[in-house]
């Protein structure tokens, strides 16, 4: 349940924060989510992964066929491995997971420094 | 100790997630700009630039600096039709419009022609391409003509309006609406100007002019002897069967303007070789116009393509442009105002190139390593001195002192010589391109021209690159001038490298416009030009430059056999892939084979190329075979004979070769020199077939495709990057190097146009590739496979920006805050 909202927080901000900053945001929004439903780092980086990926495959995803742009497969040639542009979607979701995955687990990880006596039903290691 | 431990995994988390945006914000490797993050994100990043066939803008575009409303109609091609108040606010709407479309192409070529792609990306054979673009004066090219376009009230407002235009667009820019290279390379555009108008115009010029034997023919000259080179570089050769420009019997006033010939004249002995980045020799184009009096119409008809390399984005961006005092339609080139190529409700005009020679080189003494003055008639002369920076990506700045003089740069020079050459030599380039002339002007006169004295006087001030200008107009005049600055040169004159101190060897006078080769409504009713020679021998002026031989004995007995024109005939005649040099060469060459020396698979393709119709259709095998075959042979001819010329050299011409060949008198050249027994047509004829099957059958072995004319050719549009995910290889069309539709390799027919000039113009028109220069775009090579089936588009040419047309799909407004 926990780690459902956290990745529902990590889309929905990722969503909105991508219409006012850079390609960044998608840190600040993983950061948000790991600081509000902070507890369990490993879960808080998982959520923030899967949240950003969801956000980034997919978008890349729905925009590719509204389109039905060339444009995916002719980048996915760019890359030194064989990939198609549907491929190339879900490194795009991979890149952004990794960055909100980090930074869910960096803002869990301050939420529980600064959170001090840190209550133990929350520490489930 | 544990909140001491909870700190600690902060920070590493901290530290990790910065480290990771930083990297994937972008760093460099090996020269290379990577920013993952910045690029994959589908809100900013390349998927931005993803566009289906619907164009989504909005309705109005506040722009500042336009002073009315300007209408841009989008048809189904995504080809604007811009309707404006006022000139001002045309050039302004042509800017924004095109950079919308086309503004990566726009900097990166402008950016080739002034020597700064280093600064986009960093590899040492950029860095080259650079040097010898700073090197041969490109942007003192483009500094001499902005003094030109600056000095006419006209060029300079329709120069500064179009680059305010494009301005307007760069500055509305976002990262996510950046066009998808600028985040590949990471990097921003930077300002247009006029200046940069001028650098496209400038590589224009290049790409049609800066192409030169002289070199090559200085080596050959030195190599052989003169008997030999005469012989063997003839400087008229075929040119007595040729069908010139301005037909044969055009009566001509005695030469005007005389020039003094030095006494005597050698070529100057060992030059370097060539470093500098040479264009595409065979960049050249077909242009025709057939009177009424052959039309089924009774209206005349123009036609014209010009053959270039073939790019994405490309070349050519179609326009219709249009204030309540003119209204132009046809090709514009991105970076520069006005319509190049097209026809408004009057008249319609083409071009090809001229291929006369207006590149020479001189050799330079300097008086010592000081290289302050040079030696000229007598005299020590000053000389000037430029230092050009390159900057580079990641590199430290090159500085490079490039020495002029009154010749213009020396390009070669103890610091930039060719490692083949003899040692350090000094050589000055001359060319027309370095005057200060003002072509966009002219374009400016044309879109306006109402009828056969307008367009004279219009392309009556035209300089470089030399076209044929070829004209019909609704009242039913047809005419071509071949139009340019051209030096007034005795024989030999700039042919070679030439004497840098001697002030004969200057280009001491120009042709008057007014003798340049030119016809009007000649009684066989047509009118063409396929870079051909422009006169016959009794043109008052001695001409050299390089030309076509098939082209235009397949246009001309076209031309003259065809009545009741239509304008499918003329879309037949385009995409025509006769191969005429085959046609005449071929069979003298079949009855040349010596069977029973013939390997099994050198029989086949005997067979083959028996049954051959000489068309260049891309789904068949003899055109390879013809093309293989006939390249060996030439190849075979002169190895020998080329290695008594010590410095790099050209073998004779292809088309003079096989003429000789045929012709009952031989060619000594046939025996291989290195060889006891004497080799005669017959033993290399059947050598070069033997050895041309073999290529052909490894070719298709290592491909694993048959040897087709399309598989072969490999006609192929590139991307202005050259990266392959962009481009397209191995286009399904027909047509080669001599043939009208000369498709090969990387160059060919960039538009295809085709006017009925009646009552209304009816014009056709198509070109490999598409409106947008985004790969990501649907319109990005919508074209292409119509171009390339002989398929043309209606040609919409509105009449006001109200009139409605089912090929209309989305409006624009644009004005002022």
């Amino acid at each position: 349940m926990r780690f459902g909202i956290q990745l529902l927080i990590v889309f929905a901000v990722g969503l909105v924060l991508a219409y006012l900053l850079p390609w960044w945001s998608i840190a600040l929004a993983g950061g948000v989510a790991g600081f509000l439903m902070h507890g369990h780092r490993g879960r808080s980086f998982l959520a923030g992964f899967l949240g950003a990926m969801l956000l980034w495959t997919g978008a890349a995803l729905v925009m590719s066929f509204a389109t039905g742009s060339a444009l995916p497969d002719m980048f996915a040639k760019l890359l030194p491995f064989p990939l198609n542009g549907i491929g190339l979607a879900f490194v795009s979701g991979v890149i952004g997971g990794i960055v909100a995955g980090l930074a869910a687990f960096t803002g869990d990880a301050m939420r529980t420094a600064v959170e001090k006596p840190v209550s133990l039903n929350n520490r489930k290691r | 100790m544990k909140n001491v431990f909870r700190y600690f995994v902060s920070v590493v988390g901290l530290v990790a997630t910065l480290t990771t945006c930083w990297i994937l914000d972008g760093i460099q490797f090996k020269g290379m700009p990577l920013a993952f993050g910045r690029v994959l994100d589908p809100f900013h990043g390349f998927w931005q630039n993803m566009e289906g066939p619907n164009i989504a803008w909005d309705d109005e575009e506040l722009l500042d600096g336009l002073t009315g409303k300007v209408t841009v109609r989008y048809d189904s091609l995504r080809i604007a039709h811009i309707f404006a108040e006022n000139d001002h606010d045309l050039y302004f709407a042509q800017g924004f419009v095109t950079a919308r479309d086309r503004l990566f192409q726009m900097e990166f070529q402008t950016h080739a022609a002034a020597g700064r792609l280093s600064e986009i990306i960093d590899d040492p054979r950029v860095l080259a391409i650079d040097r010898a673009r700073r090197r041969t004066g490109m942007v003192y090219a483009a500094e001499q003509s902005i003094k030109a376009m600056n000095a006419d009230p006209v060029s300079k407002a329709m120069t500064e309006a179009y680059s305010d235009g494009v301005n307007a667009y760069i500055n509305s820019l976002s990262y996510a609406e950046l066009p998808m290279e600028y985040k590949l390379l990471s990097y921003r555009p930077e300002p247009w100007s006029p200046f940069k108008s001028a650098l496209l115009l400038k590589f224009m010029a290049w790409d049609l002019t800066g192409s030169s034997d002289d070199f090559y023919a200085t080596n050959a000259a030195a190599g052989l002897g003169s008997l030999d080179y005469e012989r063997l570089f003839p400087d008229l050769a075929l040119a007595t069967q040729n069908s010139p420009i301005a037909p044969r019997g055009t009566v001509w006033d005695s030469a005007t303007v005389k020039v003094q010939a030095p006494d005597s004249f050698s070529p100057a002995g060992v030059a370097p070789a060539l470093m500098y980045p040479e264009p595409d020799p065979m960049n050249g184009s077909n242009n025709w116009v057939v009177a009424g009096s052959k039309t089924a119409s009774g209206h005349p008809i123009l036609c014209n393509d010009p053959h270039l390399g073939l790019r994405l984005p490309s070349i050519w961006y179609e326009i219709q442009l249009s204030t309540p005092s003119h209204n132009v339609y046809g090709v514009s080139l991105p970076g520069s105002p006005a319509v190049i190529i097209g026809f408004n409700q009057d008249i319609s005009w083409g071009v090809t190139n001229a291929s006369r020679d207006v590149l020479d080189w001189y050799k330079i003494n300097f008086e010592d390593a000081s290289r302050k003055t040079y030696r000229h008639d007598g005299q020590w002369l000053p000389t000037q001195e430029r230092v050009e920076v390159i900057k580079r990506r990641f590199g430290p700045d090159l500085n490079d002192t490039i020495i002029f003089t009154q010749h213009g740069p020396v390009v070669y020079d103890r610091s930039y010589s060719d490692p083949d050459s003899a040692g350090p030599i000094n050589i000055a380039m001359r060319w027309a391109g370095h005057d200060s002339t003002n072509e966009v002007k002219t374009f400016y006169l044309l879109n306006r021209a109402k009828n056969h004295d307008e367009y004279r006087a219009a392309i009556s001030i035209y300089a470089c690159p030399g076209q044929n200008f070829v004209f019909a107009s609704s009242a039913g005049d047809i005419a071509i001038t071949q139009q340019g600055r051209f030096p007034v040169k005795w024989t030999h004159q700039g042919q070679f490298v030439m004497d840098g101190s001697n002030k004969l060897h200057l280009w001491q006078a120009y042709i008057p416009a007014s003798q340049n080769p030119y016809a009007k409504n000649p009684e066989r009713g047509f009118l063409f030009s396929t870079n051909q020679h422009a006169t016959d021998t009794t043109y008052p002026y001695h001409i050299y430059g390089s030309y076509d031989y098939t082209r235009n004995l397949r246009v001309s007995d076209a031309l003259e056999g065809m009545r009741g024109i239509k304008v499918e005939d003329m879309f037949k005649l385009q995409n025509d892939n006769y191969n005429e040099f085959a046609a005449w060469a071929l069979p003298t060459l079949l009855t040349s084979l010596q069977g029973d020396r013939l390997k099994p698979n050198a029989q086949q393709a005997t067979a083959v190329l028996a049954k051959w119709n000489y068309m260049n259709d891309h789904d068949q095998t003899a055109p390879s075979l013809w093309q293989a075959w006939v390249m060996r042979l030439y190849a075979i001819i002169w190895e020998d004979d080329m290695l008594r010329v010590a410095h790099k050299t050209k073998s004779p011409n292809l088309f003079n070769t096989v003429y000789w060949l045929a012709d009952s008198a031989g060619l000594a050249e046939v025996d291989d020199s290195r060889t006891p027994q004497r080799e005669t047509i017959k033993d290399v004829a059947t050598r070069a077939l033997n050895e041309a099957v073999a290529e052909l059958d490894s070719f298709s072995q290592k491909e694993q495709v048959p040897y087709t004319w399309q598989n072969y050719n490999d006609l192929k549009v590139l991307h202005l990057t050259r990266q392959k995910a962009f481009s397209f290889y191995r286009i399904p069309v027909g047509g080669g190097a001599g043939i009208v539709n000369a498709n090969r390799n990387n160059n060919g027919a960039s538009w295809r146009m085709v006017v009925e000039m009646g009552s209304e113009p009816n014009a056709y028109g198509v070109f490999p590739g598409g409106q947008s220069g985004n790969p990501g775009s649907y319109y990005y090579n919508r074209s292409l496979s119509d171009w390339a089936a002989g398929r043309y588009h209606k040609l919409l040419f509105l009449k006001n920006a109200q009139q409605e047309s089912a090929a209309l799909q989305f409006t624009q407004t644009l004005q002022s805050r």
